[in-house]
C-alpha cells in the first residue's frame, strides 16, 4: 500500500511539475516577463514582475521561476504553470543575473556591492556572500557543481569559485568587460566573453589558465551572452550590435558561421533537445527563434520593451 | 618602498631578470600627482585609486595615489607614473629626466606647449583643436548649439551610470570632464600594468602605446594615438542633456593631423 502511494504521489509530482513549454522573457525597461508558447511561438501572457527585470532562470524541479528585479534590490518568484508572482525576496544590491545550482541555490551577481550572494530562494535566506571586481555580471555554475565563474565588468577579471567553500580559487584578467561566463559539459573549462574588445576566452576551470581566445570577426561585435550546444561541440555568442549570432567551435573557438538576427541581441536560451535556440533582441523588442540543426531564423516573436533575459521550461 | 624597476634595468640586466622572477608582479605601486589636492582632476584620481585596488587585491597589487608638489621628487623616487593638472610647460624637466615613467596630462592642450611631442607624455583630454572640429562639424547647419565634452554626468550606457554613482557618493560631487581624466589616467594605468609586467626591453609606455585594453565606461576600445593623445568619443551636450556622440578620431582622422610641434 506504501508503494502504491509513493509511486501515486511520484506521478502527481512528475504531472505537476512537467514542463510548461513556456518561454520566459524579462523586459527590462517595461518591467515584465513575456511569457511564449513554445509549441506556438506565440505570447500567451504579459505579466508584471518588478522595477528593471533582466536575468532569468527556473529551479532544477521546474516549480519555480526567478527573475532578478534589480531596481527593486530583489528576486520575484513566479509560478511557471499559473504564471503569476507568488513572492518575492531582497537580495542585496542591484541584483543583474544569477545562476541556479544544481541544490537549488541562488548565485547572485550585485553589481552596486561588488558582491556575489548566494541564497536559498525558497527561503529566501543568505547563505553567503563573497567579494568579488566591480561591477560583477556574468554567473555560471559548472554542471558538476563544483564550481562557480562570475565576471567582474569593471575590472576585467573572471571569479572562480569553489563550492561549497565559496573562496576565490582564481582570478583571472581577460578582455574589456567581460559579460557572461558560461562552463563546459564536463566542468572543465570556462568560455568567457569580453564586450569591448570583442572577444571570447576559454580557460582551464581548475588552473586558471587561458588556453584559447579569439576575437568575433565584426568590428562591431559587442557580445554578451554565451552557451554551448547540446553535444558540447559549439559556441553560441550573442553578438550585441554586430546584430547577429556568432557561432564557433567550442574545442577551438573557430569561427564556424553566423546567424543574422534582431538589433542588440544579448540574452540566449537553448532548449532541453538543443534544435532550438533562442535571443533575446533588445533594440528590436523581440526574441529570435533559431533551429541549431539549418542555423537558420524559424521566426521571430515580438514581446516587452528591450527584452534582456531568457529562460525556457520545457 | 616601490621597486624601482627601469632604474635596475638599465645597470643591471641580468639582476632585474632574477628579479622579475621572484616578483611575478610589483606589489606597491606608487603614482604621483601633481595639482590642486582638492580639484576635480584629483577626486577622480582618488576615484582611480579606489577602482585600481578594487582589481588589484584580486592580483597582489596595491595602489597609492600621493600628492607632490616638487617635480624633483620624481627623479629622486621614481614613481610607477605620474599624473598631472599642472601646465604641460612645467612638466618639461621632469619629462626629460625621466623618459621611462609615464606621464599622463589632465589638461587640455593648446599648440603652443613643446612638451606635447614628449614619449612619455599622454593626453588624457583631446587637443583643444579636436573639441573645436568636434562642435563645428556637428554644429553645422543647427539651430542647437552644442558643446563637446569627454563626459557627463548623465551619461549612463556602458555602465556609465554606475561610475558616475560611485563617484558622487564618494566625492560628493558629479563628474565631469576633469574628474573623468583624473579616474581614466588611474584606472587605464592600472589595467595596463595588471595586464603586462614591465622587463628590460619592454617598459610600461610601450604597453600604454600598444596593448591598452580600456573604454572608460564609454563603450569603445581607446588607444594614445600618434601623438600620444586617448582616441575616445566625445558627447555633444545641449542644455545639460546629452545629444550626440562621436568618436575622436573620426574628427580628424589619424594621418592627416598636424602634430602641434615638431
Amino acid at each position: 500500500m506504501k508503494l502504491i502511494l509513493t509511486i501515486a504521489t511520484l506521478l502527481i509530482t512528475v504531472d505537476v511539475m512537467g514542463a510548461t513549454n513556456r518561454a520566459f522573457v524579462s523586459n527590462e525597461k517595461d518591467d515584465t516577463v513575456s511569457v511564449i508558447d513554445i509549441l506556438t511561438n506565440r505570447v500567451i501572457k504579459t505579466v508584471q514582475v518588478g522595477k528593471r527585470p533582466r536575468g532569468v532562470g527556473i529551479s532544477p524541479d521546474g516549480s519555480e521561476l526567478y527573475v532578478a528585479i534589480s531596481a527593486d534590490n530583489a528576486i520575484a518568484v513566479l509560478d511557471p504553470v499559473s504564471m503569476k508572482v507568488i513572492r518575492t525576496f531582497e537580495c542585496g544590491d542591484d541584483p543583474e543575473t544569477f545562476a541556479i545550482h544544481s541544490n537549488g541555490n541562488l548565485y547572485i551577481s550585485n553589481e552596486e556591492d561588488a558582491m556575489a550572494s548566494v541564497y536559498n530562494p525558497r527561503t529566501g535566506t543568505l547563505l553567503a556572500t563573497i567579494d568579488v571586481g566591480i561591477e560583477p555580471e556574468g554567473v555560471a555554475v559548472a554542471p558538476d557543481g563544483s564550481r562557480v565563474a562570475v565576471t567582474s565588468e569593471s575590472t576585467n577579471l573572471v571569479h572562480i569559485i569553489g563550492v561549497p567553500e565559496h573562496t576565490i580559487q582564481n582570478n583571472v584578467l581577460v578582455g574589456a568587460r567581460p559579460r557572461s561566463v558560461v562552463f563546459s559539459n564536463d566542468s572543465r573549462y570556462i568560455y568567457v566573453t569580453a564586450e569591448i574588445s570583442g572577444e571570447v576566452k576559454k580557460i582551464a576551470a581548475d588552473t586558471g589558465n587561458i588556453i584559447q581566445k579569439t576575437f568575433l570577426p565584426d568590428e562591431k561585435a559587442k557580445p554578451k551572452d554565451v552557451l554551448l550546444s547540446k553535444d558540447g561541440k559549439k559556441l553560441y555568442v550573442a553578438g550585441g550590435r554586430a546584430n547577429k549570432i556568432f557561432i564557433l567551435d567550442a574545442q577551438t573557438l573557430e569561427h564556424l558561421n553566423n546567424v543574422a538576427v534582431g538589433k542588440r541581441v544579448w540574452g540566449l536560451a537553448l532548449s532541453r533537445d538543443g534544435l532550438t535556440l533562442y535571443t533575446t533582441d533588445g533594440l528590436d523588442h523581440q526574441v529570435s527563434v533559431i533551429d541549431t540543426s539549418s542555423e537558420k531564423v524559424k521566426t521571430v516573436v515580438k514581446v516587452g520593451n528591450f527584452p534582456w533575459g531568457i529562460a525556457i521550461d520545457d | 618602498m616601490s621597486l624601482n624597476f627601469f632604474q635596475i634595468s638599465k645597470s643591471l640586466p641580468f639582476f632585474t631578470l632574477m628579479l622579475l622572477s621572484t616578483f611575478a608582479y610589483p606589489k606597491d605601486v606608487s603614482l604621483y600627482f601633481y595639482g590642486d589636492d582638492d580639484s576635480d582632476e584629483w577626486h577622480g584620481a582618488i576615484q582611480g585609486l579606489k577602482e585600481a585596488n578594487a582589481q588589484g587585491k584580486f592580483l597582489k597589487l596595491q595602489y597609492a595615489l600621493i600628492a607632490k608638489k616638487n617635480l624633483s621628487e620624481v627623479k629622486t623616487y621614481q614613481p610607477y607614473a605620474v599624473i598631472s593638472s599642472l601646465p604641460p610647460n612645467d612638466l618639461s624637466q621632469a619629462l626629460r629626466a625621466n623618459p621611462e615613467i609615464p606621464f599622463f596630462n589632465l589638461r587640455i592642450m593648446s599648440n603652443d606647449a613643446v612638451t606635447t611631442c614628449a614619449p612619455n607624455l599622454f593626453h588624457i583630454r583631446p587637443h583643444h583643436s579636436a573639441l573645436a572640429a568636434a562642435e563645428t562639424a556637428w554644429n553645422l547647419n543647427k539651430t542647437m548649439v552644442a558643446k563637446a565634452v569627454l563626459w557627463h554626468h548623465t551619461l549612463k550606457k556602458y555602465a556609465a551610470a554606475q561610475l558616475n554613482k560611485r563617484f558622487e557618493k564618494n566625492a560628493n560631487r558629479k563628474m565631469n570632464p576633469a574628474s573623468w581624466a583624473g579616474w581614466a589616467s588611474v584606472k587605464l594605468f592600472s589595467d595596463v600594468l595588471a595586464r603586462n609586467v614591465p622587463t628590460s626591453e619592454t617598459t610600461s609606455l610601450s604597453f600604454l602605446k600598444n596593448n591598452l585594453a580600456f573604454d572608460g565606461q564609454k563603450g569603445k576600445n581607446m588607444f594614445f594615438n600618434e601623438l600620444n593623445y586617448l582616441e575616445q568619443p566625445l558627447l555633444f551636450i545641449y542644455a545639460e542633456k546629452i545629444i550626440g556622440e562621436v568618436t575622436t578620431s573620426r574628427i580628424l582622422p589619424i594621418g592627416s593631423r598636424t602634430p602641434p610641434c615638431k
